[in-house]
């Protein structure tokens, strides 16, 4: 459905800086993707600047009274362990992203090298690993994901949470990875290239991947959101970190806590403000990136 | 050919609104329309298993591993006998009384003239016989019955004597086996089922027993039940039960059971988060929920004042349950191994600071494994002195230091005891009531250079059971109307190594304590001989450590007084109000119609 | 011809989907070490009924379910079991059989997630062409935005939401649950309003969480579809706007909305957990949800292998039907 018209124009032989600032100039007039990326770094920022400037301690048990109102000593209130509220979500934002973009890079990573690997070589190897991909694509992936957190003997990291999700976010990427890398094999510049006498993976790396950078972007924020996705998901439902003050798992213990029926509005208020900015910051740069690539969508 | 699309996606859009319509209906072809009954002759209660669905709404036969009585069976059985815990009081029902012989190893049974099944039947010693012979065997042969072992354990054989008699010959001599299990009480206890259904049934524990329509399963209650999906169990009552007949009673006529209890119509809901009972509570669709901790509890009854609790609407909300919480070790794990260990972090936990987070303040400290029922007041007074000296339940973390360092062990970089460059290390995990206990536990420990760590996992109960922790915060049930049954819990009988499933997880063997606990095992309830054996017995508990005893458990039950009231309470404690034993039936007895 | 052989091979890809997900349902609840029927025994022991020795009882119950036999036995057995649609019993439910389960909890999944799906799908669909079209009116071109970014939050997120306005706040609609607890099914209006109201709020959510997905995709495709030549042509010929819009664009930028909502509706009962257990709602989600904790084997299995059934059956009707609606693709598959 995408337009592949940017990957056959490209010359051969362009420096990624160069590449990078070509698709960064336009990028910048999007205003959706400009929205998205102040969204997220607003939020980075908020993490990043909070757990400097604030003790992050505070967000485990008994650092503070038990269920409070926002008051000067605990600006966001705490919730019914006494772990202080704002502490939680500074921790909880980062740690939330943290494993977003873990299961996201390893997803994307694999699925592009799978990709690549598939598209290059063609014949059975194409055959094996597409069959395998679109196999897995129909198995119902929050299902596959629930039962392999759930058999997770004790309790988990918020990085082995990270490695069970990107355990499946390959599948996405390594199909369409390799469907441009089809289109861009037959180009003229990868032709020449192959003329010239270049090997396999010479050809890889010179020639596809820095083409394919924009579009290997795109994908890493799509992963990106949905490992978040999926991660909060699982966490809502009390599988994953339960020890780390992750947003899902914030989610969790106010549901399993009563906060609504105890009417503690602000440590419900506080990480669905969070996690909706995340996901509409997210959704905001993928959309971008999207109309990025495909120019018709612009101006609609 | 793109014109006939939207003629195709029609069609195909009706099939699958048809196939939706047969699929929704098919769970709906087996229930009945039911007669309705005016709400304020319903009695909306709430119980577990809990789930947004009852497992065992399919299956009402009270020996299979899958069928939980509280939700449906409670109301349609009725024991021997039952005993009421907050009034001390042994209630005959299907038997009108007992007799043992001179040591214990037999007990006569006579059963109450005039009692009849649901079907007209009439009830008599061979429905007991049969009951308790089927467990019997079962106990001793094929074993996949509910508390099969259990009678086979003690039961040589039952046997009639005529047709209102019942005679037990016991295979040691057990003074408590018409109170343990004759008698039911909190989830235990054995409900005769009617022979002329069981006897002609071959594999029973695969018998469901879920003929609704033709009126099964048949009981000698007052209530039948009339449907039963996987939301829902609805028992409506029989106006032709035996006690509402003339004479039956002998001397216990008067007592509130003795008329038709008032609710028309029971329906029980599965018990299912704090949120949504606190909700239908207020909204005034449930009238007796299972459970409400303090947190809960209070914004209740602010925002109604048709909620009432057994302590009315004033602190603790509710009345003490058989259930006191400890910090249990896991006595096979290296970690907690050492009583000077153990020692020390029992000074390292502020079981005060637990009951004001986890409890708002409206529990008590307790010493022993024991609860404070007025039963076992003699033996609780008794144990005191003990207790204060080896203050098991004082928060020191000094003393907790100098035991760690007068063991060699000190403080890491990260003030963490370590010895010869190892950290102490330990994970705890909890029961699910005790979930959120779990984190302060870990907290102090943690304050005080233990580094504990907790860990809430849904497999919480076969890691435990299994033996692969180190502490775990669970609760006890054991003594309800004498100590034996708590010293029972430590009895080493039920050791089994790491990695096999024990019930008593805790895995302490002690051979003065097991002699003890069999000398009290043969004498009857209440002999003054108890008294001394149960000091010395627990004293070697509180010198090893055994556990961190923390505090009492309440069951904190919210009434509404909408449609009901008379509910159990301090003034008139006539039965256990807790919805989740299976003695509610008493309750539902003394339960009146509100006026208006 | 032809197309007999495009089935044959897209039923033999089906039945490598099937057995691909029956493999990995029944190698990955195996893989965590627990034991199913020691916590329901367990399970059983902690409410006080007395179940003796656990470990001789334990011995029995496996040996009843088969999880006695060596691990390459029960799978060929579990295979066998799936494809004569025999799903045995439940562990934790014991002895209610899992068909019967399933039966159960199925109805109210479908009757919530179809209906929502749909109506997402209609609204979603008839936003995005109008969004893509010039002659829309304009309040649309301010709303549309909005519920677009809507599509940004998961369902089960903008569930916690709702419930926090209506039914805590504002008091309008119950919490959770699948009926009102005085209600009992039946075939009656009161028990029929009673489970639609019941069911406003996460099918609100589910709503509003996917009506700006199917409107962006619907919008995408009108602005590929409004760059073909046939529009160019037709706009040339000098066709009403109205024409053109929906017999010209829309027509033709609804087939691969057409196919994302049968794979979506082929996903329903997969996609049900989390919502379910947001509204605590007592549907197929919810009792996988419940399985998973327990570890109930069996349940999973049945489950898992009906919404993955469900998921190929809709993947191949969407293969199959492609070519007779779209005679660009037939021609295509023919080369």
């Amino acid at each position: 459905m995408r337009s592949l018209q940017p990957a056959e124009a490209a010359p051969p032989k362009t420096g990624i800086g160069e590449i990078l600032a070509r698709a960064l100039g336009p990028a910048l007039e999007n205003p959706r993707l400009v929205f998205g990326l102040a969204l997220l770094g607003s939020l980075v920022l908020f993490g990043l600047l909070g757990g400097l400037l604030y003790d992050t301690d505070l967000a485990y048990p008994l650092s503070g009274p038990i269920a409070k109102a926002p008051s000067a000593a605990h600006p966001f209130g705490t919730d019914t362990a006494g772990r202080d509220l704002l502490a939680t979500t500074i921790l909880g934002t980062l740690l939330t992203l943290k494993v977003g973009l873990i299961a996201g890079f390893i997803g994307v990573a694999f699925g592009a090298t799978l990709a690549f690997v598939a598209a290059f070589y063609g014949g059975w190897t194409d055959r094996v690993i597409s069959a395998i991909t679109d196999v897995l694509l129909t198995v119902p992936g929050l299902l596959v994901l629930i039962v392999l957190a759930s058999s997770f003997p004790g309790s988990m990291s918020t990085t082995t949470m990270a490695l069970v999700i990107a355990s499946l976010a390959w599948r996405e990427p390594a199909r369409q990875i390799r469907a441009q890398v089809l289109v861009m094999r037959e180009s003229n510049y990868v032709l020449m290239a192959r003329l010239s006498g270049s090997s396999g993976p010479a050809i890889i790396f010179t020639e596809l991947m820095p083409n394919l950078l924009p579009y290997l972007a795109a994908n890493l924020v799509h992963a990106v959101a949905a490992a978040v996705l999926a991660s909060v998901g699982l966490e809502a439902l009390g599988l994953g970190a339960r020890e780390e003050p992750t947003l899902g798992m914030t989610i969790y213990w106010l549901m399993v806590e009563g906060a609504f029926v105890r009417g503690l509005w602000w440590w419900i208020v506080e990480p669905l403000v969070a996690l909706i900015i995340l996901f509409v910051a997210m959704y905001l740069i993928s959309v971008g990136l999207d109309e990025f690539s495909n120019p018709r969508l612009r101006n609609r | 050919m793109v014109l006939k699309l939207g003629g195709l996606t029609r069609r195909q859009f009706t099939n699958l609104c048809l196939g939706t319509l047969v699929m929704a209906s098919l769970p709906l072809a087996g229930v009945q329309a039911l007669d309705s009954v005016a709400r304020e002759d319903t009695l909306v209660t709430e119980s577990p298993p809990a789930g947004t669905t009852f497992t065992n709404y399919n299956t009402l036969n009270p020996f299979v591993v899958g069928g939980d009585p509280r939700s449906h069976l409670q109301f349609v059985l009725e024991p021997l006998f039952y005993w009421s815990n907050l009034s001390a009081e042994h209630i005959p029902f299907l038997a009108t009384g007992y007799e043992f012989n001179d040591d214990y190893t037999s007990v006569t049974v006579t059963l109450r003239e005039g009692v009849t099944w649901a079907d007209g039947e009439a009830f008599d010693a061979d429905d007991v016989v049969f009951t308790f012979e089927m467990l019997r065997e079962n106990g001793e042969g094929a074993k996949d019955l509910v508390n099969a072992q259990e009678v086979a354990t003690a039961l040589e054989k039952a046997t009639k004597v005529d047709a209102h008699t019942v005679r037990f010959d016991l295979k040691h001599p057990d003074p408590r086996f018409v109170l343990g299990t004759l008698t039911v009480t909190f989830n235990k206890g054995v409900f005769p089922v009617p022979q002329h259904v069981y006897n002609s049934v071959e594999d029973i524990a695969g018998f469901q027993d879920n003929d609704i329509a033709a009126g099964h399963p048949i009981g000698t209650g007052p209530y039948q039940v009339v449907a039963a999906v996987p939301e829902r169990i609805i028992l409506d009552r029989r106006d032709d039960w035996w006690g509402a007949t003339e004479g039956v009673w002998g001397d216990q006529e008067g007592a509130n059971y003795t008329d038709l209890p008032q609710p028309k119509r029971i329906i029980t809901i599965p018990r299912n988060d704090y949120q949504q009972g606190a909700q239908a509570m207020l909204s005034q669709q449930l009238d007796w929920m299972a459970e409400a901790p303090v947190p809960i509890m209070e914004p209740l009854l602010s925002q109604a004042p048709f909620i009432t609790t057994y302590s009315d609407r004033e602190p603790p909300y509710g009345n003490i349950d058989w259930w006191p919480t400890s910090l249990f070790f896991n006595h096979d794990s290296e970690a907690v191994s050492d009583p000077e260990i153990r020692r020390a972090i029992s000074y390292a936990i502020n079981a005060e600071q637990v009951i004001e987070v986890f409890h708002q303040g409206y529990a008590e400290l307790i010493s022993s494994p024991m609860p404070d029922f007025e039963a076992l007041g003699v033996y609780n007074e008794a144990l005191e002195p003990v207790a204060k000296e080896h203050e098991l339940n004082a928060f020191d973390p000094e003393k907790s230091a100098e035991i760690m360092t007068g063991i060699g062990y000190e403080k890491d970089g990260e003030g963490f005891w370590s010895k010869d460059g190892e950290r102490w290390t330990a994970r705890i995990f909890a029961a699910q009531p005790l979930e959120t206990q779990g984190p302060i536990i870990a907290e102090q420990l943690r304050r005080a250079g233990f580094d504990a760590t907790f860990t809430r996992t849904p497999d919480y109960r076969q890691i435990i059971f299994s033996g692969n922790f180190d502490m775990a915060l669970w609760g006890h049930g054991g003594a309800i109307y004498d100590p034996y049954e708590t010293m029972f819990l430590y009895h080493s009988d039920f050791y089994r190594p790491v990695g096999e499933i024990a019930t008593r997880f805790w895995r302490w063997k002690n051979e003065r304590f097991d002699e003890l606990t069999e000398k009290v095992a043969q004498l009857p309830i209440g002999d003054p001989k108890i008294e001394p054996l149960v000091k010395e017995a627990f004293t070697i508990w509180m010198d090893e450590v055994v556990e961190v005893p923390i505090s009492e458990w309440y069951h904190r039950i919210p009434f509404s007084t909408v449609y009901w009231s008379n509910w159990p309470s301090v003034e008139d404690p006539y039965a256990p109000p807790t919805i989740s034993h299976w003695t509610a039936l008493l309750v539902i007895h003394g339960l009146e119609k509100t006026e208006g | 011809m032809l197309w007999l052989g495009t089935l044959a091979r897209r039923i033999l890809v089906l039945v490598a989907v099937v057995v691909t997900a029956a493999t990995l349902n029944f190698v990955l609840p195996k893989l965590a070490p627990k034991n199913p029927v020691a916590s329901k025994l367990i399970e059983m022991s902690e409410t006080g009924a007395s179940v003796g020795d656990i470990e001789s009882l334990l011995k029995v119950y496996e040996a009843k379910f088969g999880l006695d036999r060596p691990i390459v036995l029960q799978y060929f057995d579990y295979l066998g079991s799936l494809f004569t649609f025999d799903l045995g019993y439940s562990i934790s439910f014991y002895p209610t059989r899992v068909a019967d389960l399933i039966l159960s909890a199925l109805p109210w999944t479908i009757g919530l997630l179809f209906t929502a799906t749909i109506i997402a799908f209609l609204l979603g669909t008839l936003l995005g062409a109008l969004v893509a079209w010039e002659k829309a009116p304009k309040f649309l071109q301010v709303v549309t935005p909005g519920i677009m970014v809507l599509a940004a939050l998961p369902y089960y997120l903008l569930g916690l939401v709702l419930i926090y306005l209506f039914a805590f706040v504002w008091h309008v609609f119950p919490l959770q649950g699948g009926y009102s607890i005085l209600a009992f099914p039946g075939w009656n209006w009161g028990f029929v309003l009673d489970v639609l109201y019941h069911s406003l709020l996460p099918a609100l959510s589910i709503v509003l969480a996917s009506v700006g997905s199917w409107a962006l995709a619907m919008r995408g495709m009108m602005v590929t579809v409004q760059g073909e030549d046939y529009m160019l042509y037709s706009e040339a010929n000098g066709l009403r706007p109205r024409r053109r819009f929906l017999h010209y664009g829309v027509r033709n930028a609804i087939l691969p909305q057409m196919t994302a909502l049968a794979l979506q509706l082929g996903h329903i009962a997969a996609g049900a957990v989390l919502v379910e257990r947001v509204f605590l709602y007592p549907g197929v989600g919810m009792l996988l949800f419940r399985a998973i904790e327990r570890s109930d084997y069996f349940v999973i299995y049945g489950v898992v292998f009906i919404i993955v059934v469900m998921v190929a059956l809709s993947m191949l009707l969407v293969d199959l039907l492609y070519p007779l609606l779209d005679p660009r693709i037939r021609t295509g598959a023919a080369a």
